[in-house]
């Protein structure tokens, strides 16, 4: 029964370090190529500056399946963003150090941030890519909560992404609509001219 | 009837009138030869994209996986710009109330028109299921380039043809009964004309019309270009992605549509015998327009490659030796020599400043722009940017028939066109000539008795 209980605890504690450890590269360990003899997990952390002056970090640990660290291996950070459309931006890039971690500063005024780790790969290990969500913490850089810029640099890029294709459309039918309008105003003003009278200017002279 | 404008005698008047019909009543042997010609060339580009539909797409072109856009997209390029240069030179004329543009403003306008109307053909040309276009309409992706560089086309293009219709309305009315007219030109241009008796209230309207288009045009054909070079910025290919494509796009535009307002003015002026109007001046200060602008594409060449050059990534770098000194050093040395320097040194001199030079100049700048279209499009994408072979590109003789043809169907829509329309804006003629007049008497100085045309002394 201890026996049963140690194996269910052991197998709970696995599959909570699995869900910690997000988004194993399913692609890439289906490729298995000539020389590649593991798979690599992606975890990613943020870890918010606790003195004024000091940067955020991302941070994305790299390991192995036998939860050894991956080290000097180069590791791309992107920002997820929805400008014009789904977007990456990229945010930095770092050699994991000897615990598997590569680390970037990161300054931001938004609250939450969509975060991709990304690993190509060589010839030893498939590439590995973790994606996460992150709210940010409290950090001593963070605005105090009332500016505008911490109200969402996200949401503002939604609202423009948003509203710019709108203006834009706004702004050629305007056009289009002057142009009609001031076909069909002249046209008529042509069509309902007075006759040359005394006052026509054709005719002072 | 229309009230007979002051300011000149009318048997000037008539002699204008006669002249801005010649290409309507008198077309001459010489058009019918030229308009045949220019139509076989025409239907061969029809057919060489006939073939292109029936025999497998954009495989009978020489693009291929690296060079995916070559001679289509850079033609595309070229025409709209040279439609820029019409447009722009018309609307900034007319709301700078330059007294010399009354004789070019038409050929501008339809110069404009003519090359708009065959430059927006290619996207569809490019496109290896042509019959899919409408679902730009029913489907959008207002996220792409393409879908708002059709919206600026398709808006400029109406925007042209209310430039191009509303000052012949006065022309109209003022031609409909000329006796070397046929019925059925009599009855176009009474349609055209749209009861115009010429009263103030009238000239008024279309005078408040004509500054709002001219207005609008100019932002409108900067969108449009500007537009056209997103298509190339907003990717992050090397040689593509640069801020100063707009502006570089604009002004080269209107280099190449300045020379072929030109090349249309010189052209219809000697075929049609119309020296006295348009004049060795106004030829000449075309001339320095587009010597001023080709001064300003030359700038823009020279800081966008210091600009990349001297930063030196690696991937720019590459392309620049390609293009100064190896693969496409040719083709670019070309550009530079006959693009800018041969145009700016013909006009600079007074000796070579002759019709006959300034003709040539503009030839060279029509030629040497379309080649640098091709410089813009083909050398950053024959480097691979994700690794592979380094690409290669030759037009095929698929390729150069349809570019052909729709160079030649431009020529043969103007012809065309002029085949109804009067050459010039005899209208807005009279009434820079009235002006000048009464600008004159108003300064206590008595008009010069000259006859329509300002300057009127023939040159050749």
């Amino acid at each position: 029964m201890a026996r049963r209980l140690r194996i269910r605890g052991l197998t709970a504690l696995a599959s909570a370090t699995m869900a910690a450890l997000l988004s194993v590269s399913p692609a890439g360990a289906t490729h298995h190529g000539e020389g590649i003899i593991d798979t690599v997990s992606v975890l990613i952390t943020y870890q918010a500056a606790t003195a004024v002056g000091a940067s955020d970090q991302l941070a994305a640990r790299l390991q192995l399946d036998d939860g050894s660290p991956l080290t000097a291996v180069e590791v791309s950070f992107w920002r997820e963003v929805d400008f014009l459309g789904p977007r990456r931006i990229f945010v930095g890039a770092a050699t994991t150090d000897a615990s598997g971690t590569a680390r970037v500063a990161i300054g931001t005024a938004a609250t939450t941030l969509r975060i991709t780790a990304d690993f190509v790969g060589d010839e030893h290990y498939l590439p590995a890519q973790a994606t996460r969500d992150i709210e940010l913490p409290p950090s001593a850089n963070q605005p105090d909560g009332d500016s505008a810029a911490e109200q969402g640099g996200s949401a503002n890029l939604a609202v423009f992404a948003t509203a710019m294709p709108l203006l834009l459309a706004l702004a050629a039918f305007s056009v289009w609509l002057l142009m009609f309008g001031l076909t069909a105003r002249t046209v008529l003003a042509i069509r309902r001219g007075r006759p040359a009278t005394s006052t026509a200017k054709g005719e002072r002279s | 009837m229309v009230e007979q404008r002051t300011g000149s005698p009318p048997t000037a008047q008539q002699e204008l009138h006669s002249a801005a019909l010649r290409p309507v009543v008198d077309a001459g042997r010489r058009f019918w030869l030229l308009f045949i010609g220019l139509g076989l060339v025409a239907l061969a580009g029809a057919g060489a994209y006939g073939l292109q539909l029936v025999a497998g797409g954009l495989s009978v072109t020489g693009y291929n996986d690296q060079v995916f856009w070559g001679s289509y997209e850079a033609t595309l390029v070229a025409f709209i710009g040279f439609s820029y240069g019409g447009a722009l030179v018309s609307a900034v004329l007319r709301l700078t109330n330059a007294p010399w543009r009354g004789p070019i403003t038409r050929i501008a306008e339809v110069s404009a028109l003519a090359t708009l109307l065959v430059g927006a053909l290619f996207p569809i040309i490019h496109l290896g299921h042509p019959e899919r276009i409408w679902l730009l309409f029913v489907q959008p992706n207002f996220q792409s380039p393409i879908f708002w560089d059709m919206v600026a086309i398709l808006t400029y293009m109406l925007a042209t043809l209310v430039l191009l219709t509303l000052p012949l309305i006065p022309d109209a009315a003022a031609l409909r009964d000329h006796p070397r007219l046929g019925r059925w030109h009599r009855r176009l241009y009474g349609v055209l004309s749209l009861g115009w008796t010429g009263t103030e209230q009238q000239r008024r309207s279309l005078e408040r019309a004509l500054t709002v288009v001219a207005i609008l045009i100019v932002p409108l054909a900067v969108v449009v270009h500007t537009v056209l070079s997103y298509t190339f910025s907003l990717t992050s290919r090397p040689g593509w992605h640069s801020t100063i494509f707009g502006p570089y796009f604009v002004i080269g535009a209107v280099y190449s549509g300045v020379a072929v307002v030109i090349l249309a003015a010189l052209a219809y002026r000697r075929a049609y015998g119309l020296q006295r109007w348009i004049d060795d001046k106004t030829i000449k200060k075309l001339a320095f327009v587009m010597v001023a602008l080709g001064a300003a594409y030359g700038y823009a060449t020279f800081s966008e490659i210091t600009t990349e050059g001297f930063v030196g990534k690696e991937a720019e770098v590459e392309l620049l030796y390609g293009l100064l000194l190896e693969r496409f050093a040719p083709l670019f040395w070309s550009f530079i020599g006959l693009g800018l320097l041969a145009p700016i040194a013909l006009i600079a001199f007074r000796r070579t400043r002759t019709p006959a030079g300034i003709a040539l100049a503009a030839g060279l700048v029509i030629v040497a722009m379309y080649l640098k279209r091709i410089l813009i499009v083909v050398p950053p994408l024959s480097r691979p940017v994700i690794g592979g072979d380094v690409g290669a590109y030759l037009p095929s003789p698929v390729e150069i028939a349809i570019v052909s043809g729709a160079a030649a169907g431009v020529v043969l829509i103007m012809l065309f066109l002029f085949r109804f329309l009067p050459v010039m804006a005899v209208d807005e003629m009279v009434e820079i000539e009235r002006e000048q007049a009464e600008a004159l008497a108003s300064r206590g100085r008595t008009p010069a008795p000259q006859p329509i045309s300002v300057s009127g002394a023939p040159d050749g």
